[in-house]
């Protein structure tokens, strides 16, 4: 994690994703995937009833997810096939496709925060459900099932 | 010529039969389906384990026709048997014949793996098993691949068994299904009949496994 960070300070940040190590990439990526998670996660726990519904609580983490969203993507580079992740290597024959899903995902984020902030219940857990379901979506594809 | 009918499937491995039928049917479904189903999901794999598990401890106290020690033979016997299978007549064994008692433990072992695989499992996103929190994400990550493959293989083997019940049908002339649905079997005489073990113990191996469970998934 150290060695990404001060790779990533030398180099300077963003476009110059080629002289980072592969690796590198993929600790990224997946950090960012994480994050994500977290974020997703804590909205789906009052989701699913075993966290009390909280809509401004909810509509915070929607917006931190929002923002992450378009984050991994930088992380998806055709050099990284070679380092050791869970991406399958139809990624690199299929790039629109997995583009264009993780496209949806980015919306569908957005959306979801937008909904969150407007503060109906209903509507967010409607947008929370198609949230995931541009995740699985991206997953039951190109996610290497161990 | 089979005139009497003799019971050969206790309440209990019948009532056992029928509700993994439909417990497996609703597991798959809901799993494919994903999202807030998981949640039912995750039920229905608990009480599979607990039949599952009833299924095991009752195959060395159950009925007679139930317990392993009755059905379950060598390879020899079971090359044996293979003739009589293929054969247009039914089987003289009135419990599970020597092949069929290998599926029923194969059946078994894979319905444990399943449903242990999945008490670990993750989806990344929101869902995780009840013992998630005793592994690394590695290990979730490979048990839940697990449970993948796994299920590739039950559905298999219940291929498997629903044709060659439909063999024993059409070749051999054998109503299976009704007899795991009645308990009773076309016999040429009374010889081979057995008692049924008491209820009350069935209930209490339950019971126990059911509780045994419950204090499991919440471990």
């Amino acid at each position: 994690m150290i060695s990404l960070a001060a790779a990533l300070a030398l180099t300077g940040i963003g476009g110059i994703a080629a002289e980072v190590k592969p690796q590198d990439l993929v600790t990224y990526r997946q950090s960012m995937m994480v994050g994500l998670a977290w974020n997703i996660g804590g909205i789906g726990a009052m989701v699913k009833g075993v966290t009390p519904w909280d809509q401004q609580r909810v509509a915070f983490l929607a917006n931190r997810a929002a923002q992450i969203a378009p984050m991994p993507r930088e992380g998806f580079t055709p050099e990284t096939a070679k380092a050791k992740s869970d991406a399958k290597a139809e990624i690199w024959t299929n790039l629109k496709d997995f583009d264009d899903r993780n496209d949806a995902m980015v919306t569908a984020t957005a959306k979801l925060a937008e909904v969150a902030k407007a503060g109906n219940e209903a509507a967010t857990k409607v947008a929370f459900l198609d949230t995931i379901k541009t995740c699985k979506g991206c997953h039951d594809e190109y996610q290497v099932k161990d | 010529m089979r005139e009497l009918l003799i019971p050969i499937w206790d309440l209990p491995v019948r009532l056992f039969h029928w509700a993994l039928l439909v417990l497996v049917g609703f597991s798959w479904w809901s799993g494919e389906q994903g999202e807030l189903w998981l949640k039912y999901h995750f039920w229905s794999g608990y009480a599979i384990l607990t039949l599952v598990l009833f299924r095991v401890v009752w195959g060395f106290c159950g009925s007679h026709y139930a317990r392993f020690a009755q059905f379950l033979r060598g390879p020899v016997t079971v090359l044996g048997s293979l003739r009589e299978l293929l054969g247009p007549q039914p089987m003289r064994s009135l419990g599970h014949n020597p092949l069929g008692g290998w599926m029923v433990l194969a059946l078994l072992t894979v319905l444990l793996v399943q449903t242990l695989t999945g008490l670990f499992a993750n989806d990344d996103i929101m869902w995780e098993g009840p013992l998630y929190a005793h592994v690394s994400k590695d290990l979730s990550d490979r048990l839940t691949g697990l449970h993948g493959l796994n299920f590739d293989v039950l559905l298999a083997l219940v291929a498997v068994h629903v044709l060659a019940i439909g063999w024993h049908r059409w070749r051999k002339g054998e109503r299976l299904v009704r007899a795991m649905v009645t308990g009773l079997k076309p016999a040429p005489s009374a010889t081979g009949q057995s008692a049924f073990v008491s209820l009350w113990r069935a209930g209490v191996i339950f019971l126990i496994v059911a509780l045994a469970v419950a204090g499991l998934v919440r471990l």
